[in-house]
């Protein structure tokens, strides 16, 4: 039943509330690529989201039923022919996640993220890729920094998820490593510096622009427009 | 504890939708399908209008989708990971976001992300194994009463409002923080109700 990989400990985790929003299916797509990553290797986050998910079944079998018109049923018994049984699905779905799991050494997205990443320089020692960007689902890079390092001092507009994929970087609010979190909101201004030997390689969700240096004092004005 | 007998009911017919997952799976049980259709089918389509994005005609075929993988898929039920109504709740869950992600063009390495994610199997067996799924959600509703009207109003949202925190902190008026905070408590409480306050805590 375990991860039979070697795992570090994991320090640093998405908050509760990004947890839940995950487990409802209603977390910016962004940010649910991150913390879907962070799960793999993480027990007790994976264990807020199931969580979640009864939760959500709660819920569900709270909510008043809806008018449905009787055709539906019958439309539904009379797909059943045509929607072939997952038999094989069984034998197939009772492994598939521990294998992914014990396979990569590293993330198991992590090969595909980096097949399709477009690399620009950003700054001295950093280069950047996007992988996504929608106005209602966020933008998701991936960033390497040299060990070094500096990013510029920055805030956020909304919330910002980091996940280290590779290497390591320390902030004010800590050291971050593989698989560690790091959950930064509007209050959060900082200079995260990637740190070791080896580069570091992150997987990044943010909403809005990033703000930079002084025009940090601009954001509150901003958030409630986000 | 009051509401007893009401939790005890709601375990039993818990347990009867989980024997009926596990028919259709074992029989291909159409009268099986057809009591999960009358129970779910309401409540889903209640569940996908709510979600925001979907009309009525939208609101039904996403229905169907799920109660035809919920046909497909009931082999891969297993009452001790989960209650029929979570179960249920995760594949409709999953058929929402694959129809937002629709809805605009996504790259395809995103979708194959969530794909990996949609089966993943409980990596901490153990504890809440031991407790009957069925008797855990009757539990919840239970639980659901002693939420204040303020963490019930943001977990509703996290549920089927904005999909940020930001823009339910915004809906609602309030700091961020605080949002972040009644979705923390709220769920402090569920987890004390269920029982495994050990499970994990962070």
């Amino acid at each position: 039943m375990r991860d039979e990989a070697p795992s570090r400990m994991i320090r640093h985790h998405p908050s509760e509330a990004t947890l839940v929003s995950y487990g409802a299916g209603n977390l910016w797509e962004a940010a649910a690529v991150v913390v879907g990553a962070h799960l793999i290797h993480c027990a007790q986050c994976a264990a807020t989201v199931r969580l979640a998910e009864k939760v959500g079944g709660a819920i569900l079998d709270s909510l008043p039923p809806a008018a449905l018109a009787p055709v539906m049923l019958e439309r539904a018994m009379s797909r059943l022919n045509e929607v072939s049984s997952d038999v094989a699905a069984k034998a197939d779905a009772q492994h598939p996640r521990r294998v992914t799991a014990v396979q990569g050494e590293g993330h198991s997205i992590l090969p595909s993220l980096l097949r399709n990443a477009e690399w620009r320089w950003l700054a001295p020692g950093i280069r950047r890729a996007v992988l996504l960007r929608q106005p209602d689902d966020g933008t998701l890079h991936l960033l390497r920094v040299r060990s070094g390092t500096a990013l510029p001092q920055h805030s956020h507009r909304g919330i910002e998820l980091t996940l280290v994929i590779a290497g390591a970087f320390v902030d004010a609010a800590g050291h971050y490593g593989p698989d560690d979190v790091a959950e930064a909101d509007e209050a959060v201004s900082h200079q995260p510096t990637a740190e070791g030997q080896d580069e570091c390689v992150c997987l990044i969700a943010t909403q809005g622009r990033l703000r930079f240096g002084s025009l940090a004092s601009r954001l509150f004005s901003a958030f409630a427009r986000i | 504890m009051t509401g007893q007998p009401e939790q005890e009911e709601r375990a039993s017919v818990g347990q009867d939708l989980a024997a009926r997952i596990e028919s259709l799976a074992q029989k291909r049980d159409r009268a099986a399908f057809e009591a999960l259709f009358r129970h779910f089918a309401p409540r889903l389509k209640t569940y996908f209008l709510r979600s925001g994005t979907a009309g009525d005609a939208e609101a039904d075929e996403m229905v169907q989708e799920t109660m035809l993988l919920v046909w497909r898929k009931a082999a891969l039920f297993d009452r001790r990971k989960a209650g029929a109504t979570t179960w249920i709740f995760t594949i409709a869950r999953n058929i929402r976001t694959d129809a937002r992600r629709r809805s605009r063009s996504s790259p395809a390495l995103l979708a194959d992300c969530s794909k990996e994610m949609e089966w993943m199997p409980d990596p901490v067996s153990g504890a809440d194994d031991l407790l009957a799924s069925a008797q855990q959600e009757a539990g919840l509703h239970e639980a659901f009463a002693t939420l204040s009207l303020a963490q019930r109003q943001v977990l509703d949202l996290a549920y089927f409002g904005e999909r940020s925190h930001s823009e339910i902190a915004n809906r609602l008026g309030i700091p961020l923080g605080t949002v972040k905070a009644r979705l923390r408590l709220a769920l402090a409480r569920l987890r004390t109700a269920l029982g495994c306050g050990g499970c994990d805590e962070g």
